[in-house]
Formats: structure tokens, C-alpha cells, sequence
């Protein structure tokens, strides 16, 4: 009888432990500023705050458009904060030098941040 | 009787420390707190409002403050706050949803005593840049043409994550000189910012500018030549 009102119990604490874990808050991406280095030089500083557990880390994926066209940004022109990135502000620096836009003039230039789940990988040894 | 109680509170104390202190703590909202001071966040404008704190408690023997915003142009604009009206004054940067042009404000707020004695005074700069609100203009040409003209106003970035040389750890510098006389520099006590260059009714003139930013422990530094010509003229940057 105690072995089993002790199962439930335990059962109970696991489910509400988990429900907790579950109600977690979704990582959010806010607080994004564009900016060309002007008059310095053309790269472009993309500023964001990620909004996520203390613990969690995210990759952030980075969408360009000009207006509403789709921008292809290589990854070697992005730098900064882009892989396993912990909670709080970040930083990533898009050189359009190292990119297929070099001399164009996006007039209506935007970016679209997702935080994306970290991959894991095996290594084999 | 008395093992039944102890079996309930055993029961709770064990509820209590498989879930933690969720049963019973309340949390606050979640506010983001940067105590690098190295981000946009620092100073830029995220909304058109801002909700400024006033903190009355550091300065007991203050009676009343006065808070001096001023912008690029140089304008300021005073408001006087009593000391029981609020803990906070909320400004208004600009009304419509996404500023008209990027601005740099310096706010100056005092505190004074009932006599006007000052017994505190607090400082900071804030940017409305365009790319927190809207699409911005990227230019990648490199002999662009337009890059280095500048017309009434310019907000310029500094940061120390510009330089290359990561001995540079101390805030930057920055000398804007006309190559015919004219030449200011300005320090900065944070590691980022945007400062606000007045080029129109402040006695800077036509001309070429050479800018150059510079940080404190390196010899690194970020140069830029920029032109302000008569509304109509092109030259060719070299």
C-alpha cells in the first residue's frame, strides 16, 4: 500500500517536473539593429538580444532581404555571434565585400534572425 | 495519529524539493540586464518612447531635477521634475512609429536641493539610428560615389570591436578635421556609442573632412575622408 501511494506520488512530481520543463520559454530574438559602419568602412553590424533559459544555447540563422527579394549571404561574410549562442546580446558583422553584392546598393535592406537548435554531432574516436 | 502527520509532511517536503522553489517563489517579468555596456542596447532607441528612472533615493537631499535633452543640432530641450510627481518621466524621442532621420541625444539629468544646489548629476547618450525601425540603405560600392558625401547632419558609430587589435580596451577618440583649418576631438567614456555631427550652422563650412577614430593601448585606428559641397556639386573621392 505505501510502495504504491509512494509510486503515485513519485509519478506526480515526474509529470509536474516535466509539464514545468515543457511551459519553458521558447528562445525569442528581439531588440535588432541594422547598421552600415559609415563612414568607416562597409560592413554592417547586425545587433540582436536573444531571449532564452540560462543554459540553453542557439545557433542564430540570419535571413537578408532587400525589401522583400531574398539575399543569398555567404557564410564567410557573416562574423560574430552566430553558432551556440547563450542567452543575452549579440553581435553578428555582415562584410558585403566578401559577398555577390559587392557594389550594389540595397536601398531597402532588412534581416530576419531565427534562433535554430544547436546541432549535435558523434564524434568517432 | 502522529505517523500520519509526519507522512503528509514528508510527503510535502518531498513535493517541495523535487519541484524546487517553483511552488512557492514568484518570479518577476524577465528584464534584460547588460552590464557589458558594449551593445546597441546601451544606446539606441528601440521604441518612441523611453521610460527614464530617476533615481530620488541616491540624492535624499534633493528637492526637485532637471532634465536637458539635447539633440544633433544642438537644441536642448529642459523639463523640470519635482521630486514627488514620479520615479520616472517618459520621453517622447518622436510620434511617428519610425523616425524621419537618425538623431544622437546627450541627457543631463540634475539633481538639485530646494536652493538650486546641484547634488547629483547623471549623463547619458542615446541614438535613434534607422535600422531599429525600418529597412536601411546598405552601400557596398566601393567607388561609390555617394559614400562619402555628407549633407546637415551625421550620426558616426564608435566601438572598440572596430579595431582589429584586441589591446585596444579603453574608450575611443574621435578627430574630425577639415583639410583647410577647423579640427575637434572628441573622447568618449563609453566603449560604444554614435556621436553627432553638426556640419550645418556650427562653423564647419564646405569642404573635405578627414575623420579618424582612434583607440586608447593600440595604434589601430578607423580613417575615413568625407565631403559637405554646395547642394548640386559631385566630386570623385579618391
Amino acid at each position: 500500500m505505501k510502495t504504491t501511494a509512494a509510486m503515485r506520488m513519485a509519478v506526480g512530481c515526474l509529470i509536474g517536473h516535466l509539464a514545468l520543463s515543457a511551459v519553458a520559454e521558447a528562445p525569442v530574438i528581439r531588440d535588432i539593429v541594422v547598421r552600415q559602419r559609415w563612414p568607416w568602412n562597409r560592413r554592417v553590424d547586425i545587433d540582436y538580444v536573444l531571449d532564452c533559459e540560462a543554459t540553453q544555447r542557439w545557433d542564430v540563422a540570419v535571413s537578408a532581404f532587400d525589401n522583400d527579394t531574398p539575399l543569398d549571404l555567404p557564410a564567410d561574410s557573416l562574423s560574430g555571434e552566430i553558432y551556440s549562442v547563450s542567452p543575452g546580446a549579440g553581435r553578428i558583422v555582415w562584410d558585403p565585400l566578401k559577398s555577390g553584392h559587392t557594389n550594389a546598393v540595397l536601398p531597402q535592406f532588412r534581416v530576419s534572425l531565427t534562433p535554430v537548435p544547436v546541432p549535435l554531432y558523434m564524434v568517432v574516436i | 495519529m502522529n505517523n500520519k502527520k509526519n507522512s503528509v509532511a514528508a510527503r510535502v517536503a518531498a513535493i517541495l524539493l523535487l519541484t524546487g522553489s517553483t511552488v512557492l517563489a514568484t518570479s518577476s517579468e524577465q528584464v534584460f540586464v547588460d552590464g557589458d555596456l558594449r551593445h546597441a542596447h546601451w544606446n539606441t532607441v528601440f521604441t518612441n518612447t523611453v521610460n527614464l528612472s530617476l533615481d530620488w533615493s541616491a540624492h535624499p537631499d534633493a528637492a526637485k531635477a532637471r532634465l536637458d535633452i539635447s539633440d544633433i543640432s544642438g537644441t536642448t530641450y529642459t523639463t523640470n521634475l519635482a521630486k514627488a510627481a514620479a520615479s520616472y518621466y517618459i520621453w517622447r524621442v518622436f510620434e511617428s512609429d519610425v523616425p524621419e532621420k537618425e538623431d544622437a541625444y546627450t541627457l543631463t539629468l540634475t539633481f538639485l536641493t530646494a536652493g538650486d544646489a546641484i547634488v547629483g548629476v547623471s549623463t547619458a547618450r542615446l541614438a535613434v539610428v534607422r535600422g531599429a525601425f525600418s529597412n536601411v540603405a546598405i552601400d557596398a560600392v566601393e567607388a561609390s560615389t555617394t559614400w562619402p558625401k555628407v549633407f546637415n547632419a551625421a550620426v558616426i558609430p564608435y566601438d572598440l570591436s572596430f579595431s582589429a587589435d584586441a589591446a585596444a580596451a579603453a574608450p575611443a577618440r574621435l578627430v574630425i578635421a577639415k583639410q583647410d583649418g577647423r579640427a575637434e576631438t572628441n573622447t568618449f567614456a563609453e566603449a560604444v556609442g554614435f556621436y553627432g555631427w553638426q556640419i550645418v550652422n556650427n562653423g564647419w563650412g564646405f569642404g573635405m573632412y578627414d575623420l579618424s577614430l582612434t583607440f586608447t593601448g593600440t595604434s589601430d585606428s578607423c580613417d575615413a575622408t568625407v565631403v559637405r559641397m554646395p547642394d548640386g556639386t559631385m566630386i570623385r573621392l579618391q
